[in-house]
């Protein structure tokens, strides 16, 4: 899945736009803090990682994600 | 939707995570707040109660008395109990530990927390066995083989007041859900196996008697322990049928000679062995068993023919085994399509009973007066009050029966002791034997009053074990017979159509019912009736009635035991 599939999956009851990539915390009704802690699950469960606590704080949107994954996709 | 569901636990379940949705697509589910599963069990919204404990929620410091814990949780038990008093729904409760306890500190003596945790593990187990409504799922048990580490997050409790992981979250939801569907449906009553390659390596007709693998050891062994398996579920009641491509007399060959065959001849109910398509042959085996393809589940080596399953016959569970046949015995083991709660003594008798119902199917096809042979073959109905030994049965009837059943409802055991409460004429079981055999409890008819001259038909079902026999007729005659007794003219049905109870709705056709409408004034006090929704009520006039077939009871008709 990309992440826009773990998206609609997360949020059913949202429509995510084409364009993700400047989608953060609070754009979509679902995506409050509980919400956010349940799309880093869905993303750590289909890329097979996890994140420290220390990561969790900040990866509040895609960049933020996108940039973490890309991170940890390098670091191995 | 099957109703309200109340979901409470100790610590954050992350509700509103995907791994919910299965539960959230059956239920309307409140969310109670954490720590709080006392107030949802004493509100009254008849809602089904799923409990959700971390024993290190619970408590927080294991040096603490036990007695003071007790104290403490008395209330929660209390409120469990009178729960139960009040509603007619299900309560499930989960129960596990996170932490792992020490080696060492266990070694000599139990260790604080063992104690506690099993005190309150007891506690639950107990509460499970006495009441009938509470259901326990022992997470400890089912987080076992994902393991521990994989179930539980610390980074998840601290950053989110989460015990548990996403695997955990996944597995905890799967478990629910496995309880809620076997609450709302029945088990699969029929395994369709195919036989090269499946229940023994090889092929028969191509390697012979000495050349396939079944016997001692390595894959051989794998093939008879997967037989081994299966012979276990047919002493818990499973049918077993065989749907192989083959020449009959190769397979029964095997069956005969083969000295490592821990499947016998006896145990298969039925069987198509030929060349034709798997599904016409299943469709076969389930009209001559009376048993509907949504009930039967089917195990094949073969893609294709699992495929072929699929697609025409998609009501039939076709189970996708590992490549590995060693890995089969073990799958067969924990499918849950066949389990069921509780077993019942019934259960174990219904090898014989198919196999009678196969013979007496292919006597009466022989026949040219049925009434005739009915009358020939003994029928000895017997009337049941209910009771503590049959309490299980009847639920189980409730459960399981789909075809010649008027309205299906669902009765749980505690509500049928209420039907008993209220008039113990209300409420019975009919045994039935025949020259066929012994069939066991096959029918429970379920009746509530309406008005000073009518009684409402809450429940009529008839198993379909012993279909063909118009047991409805002698079921009909008692039930007259108890109006009677309480001078009540009309018998009022209501027919709930499902895809399968065709058969109920022609009883109440043949057997003299007329369609009830709001217009008829046949009982001004006939007030409580509800014409919504489409629902049709048909009702009998017992002055003049007449009971078709009841002449072939014969010598029977003393009603009551």
């Amino acid at each position: 899945m990309n992440l826009r599939q773990i998206l609609i999956e997360t949020f059913i009851n949202s429509s995510i736009p084409e364009n993700i990539d400047n989608l953060k915390i609070g754009d979509l009704d679902e995506w409050d803090s509980l919400g956010n802690f349940n799309l880093i699950l869905a993303i750590e469960q289909n890329f097979g990682i996890q994140f420290d606590f220390d990561q969790l704080e900040n990866l509040n949107s895609i960049a933020e994600i996108t940039k973490a994954l890309e991170n940890d996709i390098s670091n191995k | 939707m099957s109703g309200n569901l109340t979901l409470c636990s100790s610590s954050s379940l992350l509700e509103s995570n995907s791994h919910w949705s299965k539960i959230n697509q059956l239920y309307r589910v409140n969310i109670a707040s954490y720590g709080d599963f006392i107030s949802p069990l004493l509100s009254s919204d008849n809602s089904t109660v799923v409990i959700v404990l971390f024993l290190e929620d619970l408590i927080h410091d294991f040096n603490e008395e036990l007695s003071s814990i007790q104290n403490r949780y008395a209330q929660f038990f209390e409120a469990i109990k009178s729960h139960h008093e009040s509603s007619n729904q299900a309560t499930i409760i989960c129960f596990g530990k996170t932490k792992e306890y020490s080696v060492l500190k266990g070694v000599k003596r139990d260790a604080n927390e063992q104690i506690v945790h099993k005190w309150f593990y007891d506690q639950l187990n107990s509460v499970k066995n006495e009441l009938d409504s509470i259901y326990l799922i022992n997470l400890d048990d089912v987080f076992r083989e994902p393991g521990n580490q994989n179930i539980y997050s610390d980074r998840n409790w601290y950053f989110a007041r989460c015990r548990l992981s996403a695997k955990g979250l996944s597995v905890l939801t799967n478990s629910i859900f496995m309880v809620l569907d076997r609450l709302a449906n029945p088990p699969y009553k029929v395994l369709a196996l195919d036989c090269d390659n499946t229940i023994w390596g090889g092929v028969i007709g191509e390697d012979g008697l000495q050349a396939i693998t079944l016997g001692q050891d390595g894959m051989g062994a794998a093939f008879a322990d997967f037989q081994k398996e299966v012979v276990k579920l047919i002493n818990q009641g499973v049918i077993v049928v065989l749907a192989s491509k083959n020449n009959e007399e190769d397979v029964w060959k095997v069956f005969d000679e083969h000295t490592s065959m821990k499947l016998k001849r006896s145990h298969i109910v039925s069987y198509r062995i030929n060349w034709a398509e798997k599904a016409l042959n299943l469709k076969e085996i389930a009209d001559e068993l009376d048993v509907s393809l949504d009930s039967f589940v089917f195990w094949d080596d073969n893609p294709l023919e699992r495929d072929k399953m699929r697609s025409l016959l998609p009501q039939v569970l076709t189970i996708e085994p590992p490549l590995n046949i060693i890995e089969w015995p073990r799958l067969i083991n924990s499918l849950n399509c066949f389990a069921r709660f509780e077993s019942t003594e019934d259960d174990q008798h219904k090898l014989a009973q198919y196999k009678a119902r196969a013979h007496f199917k292919d006597n009466i096809q022989n026949t040219s007066n049925v009434n005739n042979y009915l009358k020939s073959i003994n029928l000895k109905p017997t009337v049941i009050s209910l009771d503590d030994s049959n309490l299980s049965r009847a639920e189980q009837l409730c459960k399981k029966t789909n075809q010649f059943n008027l309205r299906t409802i669902r009765h749980s055991a505690r509500e049928l002791k209420q039907f008993k409460s209220s008039n113990n004429d209300f409420i019975f079981l009919t045994h039935l034997e025949d020259n066929y055999g012994d069939h066991g409890v096959v029918s429970l008819v379920c009746l509530k009053t309406l008005s000073e001259n009518s009684i409402f038909l809450d429940t009529l079902l008839i198993s379909c074990r012993v279909f063909g026999r118009h047991l409805e007729s002698w079921i009909l005659s008692v039930i007259l017979n108890r109006m009677s007794k309480y001078d009540l003219r009309y018998l009022i049905a209501e027919f709930i159509e499902t895809d399968s109870n065709i058969l109920a709705k022609n009883f109440l056709q043949n057997y003299g019912f007329a369609e009830f409408t709001r217009d008829l004034k046949i009982d001004d006090s006939i007030s409580s009736i509800d014409f919504g929704n489409n629902k049709s009520y048909y009702y009998l006039d017992t002055k003049n009635v007449e009971i078709p077939n009841i002449d072939i009871f014969n010598g029977a008709m003393k009603y009551e035991s």
